[in-house]
């Protein structure tokens, strides 16, 4: 493995895991997160990564809860969406676990044969598992607003937002996120500009692309999100995509606003 | 696309033949590492998740169920 046998082990111990989760994250007024709610085995990153996406998800509900503005039911979500992240994690860590630290003879004999064939083929090198890094988790989530117009690509509702590079006029953000970032890390319409600006409530940030306030200089950020001009996505605080519109309305950004806050 | 069982070899003896012969003078642990690495090989040149499944149930169908079936009979 190390392509020399010139060494001496000064040290050896084993490394126990664990792959678990709580049934339930919220526990009346008790929310769990990161490793109290699940433990994965570290192959992947997922333990630091999820901990973070969890107060991610949480900080914002949490914020509109405690300030009056959304039902306390709005934290089910945090649990919906998080669990299911849960999920996705530990099974692709025990798969990397298992790839590793075969159980039975035929899987390690399967796992010589992946790195046998990895030598000289691109499948064999793409079948070895030494972790998969961890991507955000699309939620099937009751804050999303199902598309009511037609898509094909672009991060569907649900889905955490791409980024992008974009050219501010007059303002230093270098990509999309540094954007939302900047227009307060709060619910924002992403707008690809058609004339008139959308029409969005009030305390809904507004980040306009190829209007007066940002162009889109490779046309990646158009790309990643299908754009077509007019096309607006309604980010959450989280980043994550609560709804997308061909032609967004006042009445359609409301909806999909109280649907993303638990009003409905 | 489902898994295709009727015969595709025009010549189906020499397909058999050849994969017998792949084994000759193996030992039964080099022939079960010769066989995982054809499972993964052809597996990935297929390239569908579907049709490995439809393989795998298939596989175990009539070789476990027809292994206990004969069990049972003795």
């Amino acid at each position: 493995m190390l392509g020399h046998s010139n060494f001496e082990f000064e040290w050896i111990s084993l490394y126990k895991f664990q792959c678990r989760r709580m049934e339930k994250f919220n526990h009346g007024r008790v929310l769990f997160a990161g490793d109290a709610a699940h433990q994965v085995s570290p192959f992947g990153a997922r333990g630091a990564n999820s901990g973070l996406e969890d107060a991610e998800n949480l900080a914002w509900k949490l914020d509109r809860v405690l300030r009056g503005l959304s039902p306390e039911r709005l934290l089910e979500s945090y649990h919906i969406e998080r669990s299911a992240a849960a999920d996705e994690n530990i099974r692709e860590s025990t798969r990397s676990t298992d790839f590793m630290a075969p159980t039975t003879h035929q899987e390690a004999r399967l796992r010589k044969a992946v790195l046998a064939l990895a030598k000289e083929t691109d499948f064999g090198k793409r079948m070895i598992n030494g972790g998969r890094l961890s991507v955000p988790s699309v939620y099937e989530t009751p804050l999303s607003t199902t598309d009511a117009d037609a898509w094909s690509g672009g991060p569907r509702p649900g889905s955490s937002m791409p980024d992008a590079p974009i050219a501010g006029r007059g303002c230093s953000a270098a990509y999309l996120t540094e954007a939302f970032i900047a227009a307060g890390t709060r619910f924002t319409v992403l707008a690809f500009a058609n004339g008139a600006a959308p029409d969005v409530p009030p305390d809904v940030g507004v980040i306009s692309i190829g209007g007066a306030d940002f162009a889109d200089p490779t046309g990646l950020l158009g790309a990643r999100y299908d754009a077509a001009p007019g096309s607006a996505y309604l980010l959450r605080p989280d980043g994550y995509i609560a709804a997308r519109f061909r032609h967004p309305t006042r009445a359609g950004i409301e909806a999909a606003l109280a649907r993303a806050s638990g009003l409905n | 696309m489902a898994l295709s069982t009727s015969s595709n070899f025009a010549r189906p003896d020499d397909a058999f033949r050849m994969i017998v012969e792949s084994h000759r003078g193996l030992a039964d642990t080099q022939s079960g590492d010769l066989d995982a690495a054809l499972v993964l090989i052809l597996a990935n040149h297929i390239g569908d998740l579907d049709v490995l499944r439809e393989a795998i149930a298939l596989a175990k169908r009539r070789v476990l169920e027809a292994d206990q079936q004969q069990q049972q009979q003795q």
